[in-house]
C-alpha cells in the first residue's frame, strides 16, 4: 500500500466515523437539526421585531386562571345587544330616521336584528325584524349553510337586481340626481343557502304585498330640481315567489358563473304569474401583472306578467355607464362589458407628489347592451323575443379613475367614469360609483 | 546576441515578481477522490404534487387535534420605527380552550394598557379566538380551495438533518386581489406541514388607513408530534398617526403553554363559546 493510499484510507475512515458518530448522537429524524434551523430563523425575527417578539411574562397567570374559572361571571360575554342609527333618503320616502338593534351572532345561536324608522315623506313607519344563522366553517372544502328569515314593511329599489347603496342616498340628498325607482314590500322572506368554495346554491321563498310608491319629496341640499321627479309605480298585489340561485367557479378557467330563476304563480297563491331568469358569466384575467381584464356577460328574461318590479333595466354603473341609471327597461336584457383595470398608481407614475393614502388607478371599458320586450315605463316596447333586436343595442367606450379605500369592501373602489356612447346619442356622461371589479356577480370567496 | 536572451527574460519576469511579494501558496495535490456518477432514476416530485401533499399534511395535522388549550398574548408596540424607543401600548393575555367540533372559550388572565396623559390609551382591546384548529393564518394559500387563486413556485430546498425543507413562494394570480398577500412558506417534507411563513402585501390592503405592512411572520413550533402556532408578528405603518398607537407599530400574538388532546371536559365551555 502506498503512503498516498494509506492517507486516503485514514481520512476516509475518520470521515465515516465522524458521520456515524453524528448520526448516532442525534435524533434519527433530524428533529434537533430542524429545531435549530427554525430557531435560527426565529432569532432573525427576534432581531427585527425587538420587544414585540419578547417572551411573555407568565408570572401570576396560573393563579389568574384559577380565579377566573372560579368566577366565570367576571368574563365578558359576547353577543350583547347592539344599537345603531338608520337613515335613508329618496324622493318616494323622503328622509327616513330610525334605529337598528341586533342581538347574538350568526355563527353561534343566531343573530336577531330589527329596525324601525319613520319615513317623513308618506309619514309612515317602516321596519321589521330578521333572524340569521350560519352553520359550519367556510374553510377548505367544507360547505357552510346560511339561513335567513326577515319580515316587515320596507321600501326598496324597483330593480330586483340592485341592492342598497349609500351613493344612491348621497345623490338623492345631495343634488337630487338619484334616478332609481322605489316600491314598498310588506311580508316575509325565508332563504336558505349552501356555500362552498367552488359553488353556491340557494332557495328562497317570499310572501309579500307589493305596493307602489309615489314621489313625496323633491328637495335636496343643493336645492336643485331632481333629475327624475316621477316614481315608476309597482303593480299592486301579493307576490308569492320561489327563487332558486346557483353559482360556481368554472373548472380550469378564472371565471364564475351565476344563475337565478324566480317563479311566481297562482298555484303558489300569488296574484302574479311570471318566470324570471338571469344568467351571468364573469372573470378576471391578469395582463402581465400590471393590469387585469374583467369581462362580464349578462342575460335575463322575464316571461308571463310583465311587472315593472320584475323587469330588467339598462343604464347606470352596473350596465351601460353612458346611460343614466335605469334609463331603459324591458323583459329581455343582454349585456356584455369589458373593463381593463391598470394596477399601478397613476400619480406615482406621473411623479406627482401625493399622499400615500391616495393611490389612483385607471381603467378603460367597452360595453354593449340592450333591453327589449314590454317597456315598464309604458313605452312602445318591442316584440318579446328571446334576444333583443339589432336596433335595440347600444354600445359605449370610456375610461375611469379609481380610488380603492380598502373598506368596507377590500376590492371595491370609488370610481369616476367618463363614458362615450358609440353611434347616435348624447355626448360624454360622467358618473360616480362605488363598486367591485366584478360587480354583476356575487363572488364566491 | 545569444547573451541577450537571459537578460530579456530577467526583465520580463522582474515586474511580476516585484508586484507579488509574500509567501508562496502550495496546492494540495496528494489527495485525489473520485465519486462515481449516480443516475437518479426516481421521479422528481412535481410542484403540483408538493402542493397536494401540503394540503393533505395540513388537513392531517388538524385532524389529529381533538382539543387544545394555550395561552394567547396580544401585544401592541408603538414607535417601532424612528428615533424614539419602542413603547408597549397594550398587552392582553388569555387562556384559550378549544374542542371539536366548534367549542371555544377564552378567559382573560391579564390586561395591561399604557396610560396616557388623559388616562388609558383607548378602549380596551377585545380578542375573539376562533373555535377552529386549522390555523388558516398559516395555510390560507395552501388550502385546496385556494389553489386557483395563487401562483406557486419552489424558491429553495434545504437539507436539515434528516429533513428536506421546501421553501415555497406564493402570490395571488389576480393583480386585483389587493387583499390577498404574497409570501414564502417553509414546509417540512417529513410531515408536509408548514413550519414557518413570511407574508407581505404588494400594495396596501387598506390604503386609506395602512401605508404598508413591511413584514409579517408566522411561526409554528412542535409540541409533541403536533405542529402548532407559535407567534404571529406584523409590522404596520399607518398613513397618519393614530391616537395612542402612533404611526409605526407592531402587532404580535404569542401562543404558549400548549396542552393538546388532554380531554378538556365539556363543563369548561358551559355558558360560553359554542359556535
Amino acid at each position: 500500500m502506498t503512503r498516498r493510499a494509506a492517507r486516503g484510507l485514514l481520512i476516509g475512515a475518520a470521515l465515516a466515523l465522524a458521520l456515524a458518530g453524528g448520526r448516532a448522537g442525534a435524533d434519527p429524524g433530524g428533529s434537533d437539526s430542524l429545531d435549530t434551523y427554525l430557531r435560527a430563523l426565529a432569532d432573525s425575527t427576534d432581531r427585527y421585531f425587538g420587544i414585540s417578539a419578547a417572551e411573555v411574562d407568565t408570572a401570576g397567570l396560573d393563579s389568574a386562571l384559577v380565579y377566573r374559572l372560579a368566577h366565570p361571571h367576571l368574563e365578558r360575554r359576547g353577543g350583547g345587544p347592539r344599537f345603531g342609527p338608520w337613515f335613508s333618503f329618496d324622493r318616494a320616502e323622503g328622509a327616513l330616521w330610525g334605529g337598528t338593534a341586533g342581538w347574538g351572532s350568526a355563527g353561534r345561536a343566531g343573530e336577531i336584528s330589527a329596525r324601525l324608522g319613520d319615513a317623513a315623506g308618506p309619514n309612515a313607519w317602516r321596519g321589521g325584524a330578521g333572524y340569521r344563522k350560519t352553520w359550519g366553517a367556510r374553510r377548505g372544502t367544507s360547505p357552510r349553510w346560511n339561513f335567513e328569515a326577515t319580515g316587515g314593511r320596507f321600501a326598496g329599489v324597483l330593480d330586483p337586481d340592485r341592492g342598497a347603496s349609500f351613493l344612491r342616498v348621497l345623490r338623492a340628498l345631495g343634488d337630487g340626481s338619484d334616478r332609481q325607482h322605489y316600491s314598498l314590500r310588506e311580508g316575509v322572506r325565508v332563504a336558505v343557502e349552501r356555500e362552498a368554495p367552488a359553488w353556491r346554491a340557494g332557495l328562497a321563498l317570499r310572501d309579500q304585498i307589493e305596493l307602489p310608491l309615489s314621489t313625496t319629496t323633491t328637495w335636496n341640499l343643493l336645492r336643485r330640481p331632481p333629475e327624475v321627479i316621477f316614481n315608476q309605480p309597482a303593480v299592486r298585489g301579493r307576490a308569492r315567489e320561489l327563487r332558486a340561485e346557483a353559482a360556481m367557479r368554472l373548472p380550469f378557467l378564472p371565471f364564475h358563473m351565476e344563475g337565478a330563476f324566480a317563479a311566481s304563480a297562482e298555484a303558489l297563491g300569488s296574484d302574479f304569474d311570471y318566470d324570471r331568469m338571469r344568467l351571468i358569466l364573469g372573470g378576471e384575467v391578469p395582463l402581465a401583472g400590471v393590469a387585469a381584464a374583467v369581462p362580464q356577460l349578462e342575460y335575463g328574461r322575464l316571461t308571463g306578467t310583465a311587472l315593472p318590479q320584475a323587469s330588467f333595466f339598462l343604464g347606470g354603473h352596473n350596465s351601460l355607464r353612458s346611460l343614466p341609471a335605469e334609463e331603459l327597461g324591458g323583459t329581455v336584457k343582454a349585456l356584455a362589458r369589458l373593463d381593463v383595470f391598470f394596477i399601478p398608481d397613476l400619480l406615482a407614475l406621473a411623479h406627482l407628489p401625493h399622499p400615500t393614502a391616495l393611490p389612483i388607478q385607471g381603467a378603460l371599458f367597452a360595453a354593449a347592451g340592450a333591453v327589449s320586450g314590454h317597456d315598464p315605463y309604458g313605452g312602445a316596447g318591442a316584440a318579446s323575443n328571446a334576444w333583443p333586436a339589432r336596433a335595440a343595442w347600444r354600445s359605449e367606450v370610456g375610461g375611469g379613475l379609481l380610488y380603492r379605500p380598502g373598506f368596507p369592501d377590500p376590492r371595491s373602489s370609488l370610481r369616476a367614469n367618463w363614458a362615450w356612447p358609440l353611434g347616435p346619442g348624447a355626448g360624454v356622461r360622467v358618473s360616480l360609483e362605488y363598486a367591485a371589479p366584478l360587480d354583476l356577480l356575487r363572488i364566491l370567496k | 546576441m545569444f547573451a541577450l536572451r537571459p537578460l530579456v527574460l530577467a526583465l520580463l519576469l522582474a515586474p511580476a515578481s516585484g508586484s507579488a511579494p509574500g509567501p508562496t501558496l502550495a496546492v494540495e495535490d496528494t489527495l485525489h477522490t473520485e465519486v462515481p456518477e449516480v443516475l437518479v432514476s426516481a421521479p422528481r416530485v412535481t410542484l403540483d404534487e408538493i402542493l397536494g401533499r401540503v394540503a393533505r399534511g395540513e388537513a392531517r395535522r388538524e385532524s389529529l387535534l381533538t382539543d387544545q388549550s394555550f395561552t394567547g398574548t396580544v401585544r401592541l408596540v408603538r414607535d417601532v420605527i424612528g428615533n424614539r424607543p419602542p413603547r408597549p401600548v397594550m398587552e392582553g393575555v388569555w387562556r384559550v380552550f378549544r374542542k371539536r367540533p366548534d367549542r371555544v372559550r377564552s378567559v382573560l388572565l391579564r390586561r395591561w394598557e399604557a396610560k396616557t396623559g388623559k388616562g388609558r390609551g383607548g378602549p380596551p382591546i377585545q380578542m375573539d379566538f376562533s373555535p377552529g384548529m386549522g390555523e388558516d393564518v398559516v395555510n390560507f394559500a395552501f388550502q385546496p380551495s385556494a389553489r386557483r387563486e395563487y401562483r406557486y413556485r419552489i424558491a429553495a430546498r434545504d437539507l436539515v438533518g434528516g429533513h428536506v425543507v421546501y421553501r415555497l413562494a406564493f402570490e395571488p394570480r389576480s393583480p386585483l386581489a389587493t387583499d390577498a398577500p404574497r409570501g414564502l412558506v417553509w414546509v417540512d417534507t417529513n410531515d408536509f406541514v408548514i413550519v414557518r411563513e413570511e407574508v407581505e402585501f404588494a400594495r396596501s390592503p387598506v390604503p386609506l388607513l395602512l401605508e404598508s405592512i413591511p413584514r409579517m411572520v408566522v411561526e409554528r413550533t412542535r409540541v409533541g408530534p403536533h405542529w402548532v402556532l407559535s407567534r404571529v408578528l406584523m409590522r404596520v405603518v399607518l398613513t397618519v398617526p393614530m391616537p395612542s398607537v402612533g404611526r409605526f407599530l407592531d402587532v404580535s400574538i404569542h401562543y404558549d403553554d400548549y396542552h393538546l388532546n388532554q380531554g378538556i371536559p365539556d363543563s369548561v365551555f358551559v355558558g360560553d363559546g359554542r359556535r
